[in-house]
């Protein structure tokens, strides 16, 4: 139940990174003139970090023992 | 996104100095290196445990960044497409409020009336920045806030402003 609970937020989160995420490379793309070469190198930036982030993102959501978490308060359920 | 119209040219892109930029560089720094900050906290404080060397405390931290990245980038987007454009015909202020929020004005040469600087501060002075004002006959006056070098900006515009005007004489006196 947790992680179903969790995976609903998680999905929450990233489509709304996504959308975000999809505004900004558009504004970058569509408003600049052709010698902007510093907008594209942004959108580059932006892209390589967020896709490594929420790789990474992904990876400990997984790895996360959410099972545990049920019903005792956060932080003091797993410990060592 | 800009159609030149025919003899037209970019002559400056005018945006906002750097220093601007500078506040919320520092406060970015500060919100990056605050996990690590707080996970050397968290590691005295009995009530925390070791949340930040679980996998749950990777995530949250994984997506503090993420949330962190999306604001460094919308600010850098409201920056870098908030610009002034003078060509050789007209200026063009494109001020990007927000991110779903941009507002085009235009001002052609022939309606410019004066052009106003001022230069306020010891550091406005001294990284050679400030305000920029374009005084126009019908709309009013437009300011571009925080202009680098704002003397060589008031220059051009004044020298197409000229240009302009002169053009206009010669057109109206081969009309007669």
């Amino acid at each position: 139940m947790t992680f179903t609970i969790a995976a609903i937020g998680f999905s929450g989160f990233v489509l709304f990174y996504a959308l975000f995420a999809s505004a900004i490379i558009y504004h970058l793309r569509a408003y600049v003139l052709p010698g902007w070469t510093a907008g594209r190198i942004s959108i580059i930036i932006f892209l390589i970090l967020s896709l490594i982030l929420l790789y990474l993102a992904l990876f400990y959501f997984l790895k996360t023992p959410w099972g545990l978490y049920a019903g005792c308060p956060l932080f003091n359920c797993v410990t060592d | 996104m800009l159609s030149l119209q025919e003899n037209e040219t970019v002559v400056i892109v005018i945006r906002r100095h750097w220093w601007i930029l500078v506040r919320p560089t520092i406060a970015f720094v500060v919100l990056l290196i605050l996990p690590t900050t707080a996970a050397i906290g968290a590691a005295y404080m009995p009530g925390l445990g070791n949340f930040f060397a679980e996998p749950l405390g990777d995530f949250v931290t994984v997506l503090y960044l993420l949330i962190l990245l999306l604001f460094a980038f919308l600010l850098w987007t409201d920056y870098y497409l908030d610009v002034w454009i003078v060509t050789s015909q007209r200026i063009i202020d494109i001020e990007q409020k927000s991110l779903f929020h941009r507002v085009i004005s235009e001002i052609p040469m022939k309606r410019i009336q004066d052009v106003t600087i001022e230069i306020n501060g010891i550091i406005e002075t001294l990284l050679k920045f400030g305000d920029l004002r374009v005084q126009t006959a019908a709309e009013g006056a437009f300011t571009i806030k925080n202009a680098p070098h704002p003397h060589e900006a008031k220059d051009k515009i004044l020298f197409y402003l000229r240009e302009n005007t002169e053009n206009l004489k010669h057109s109206d006196g081969a009309g007669l």
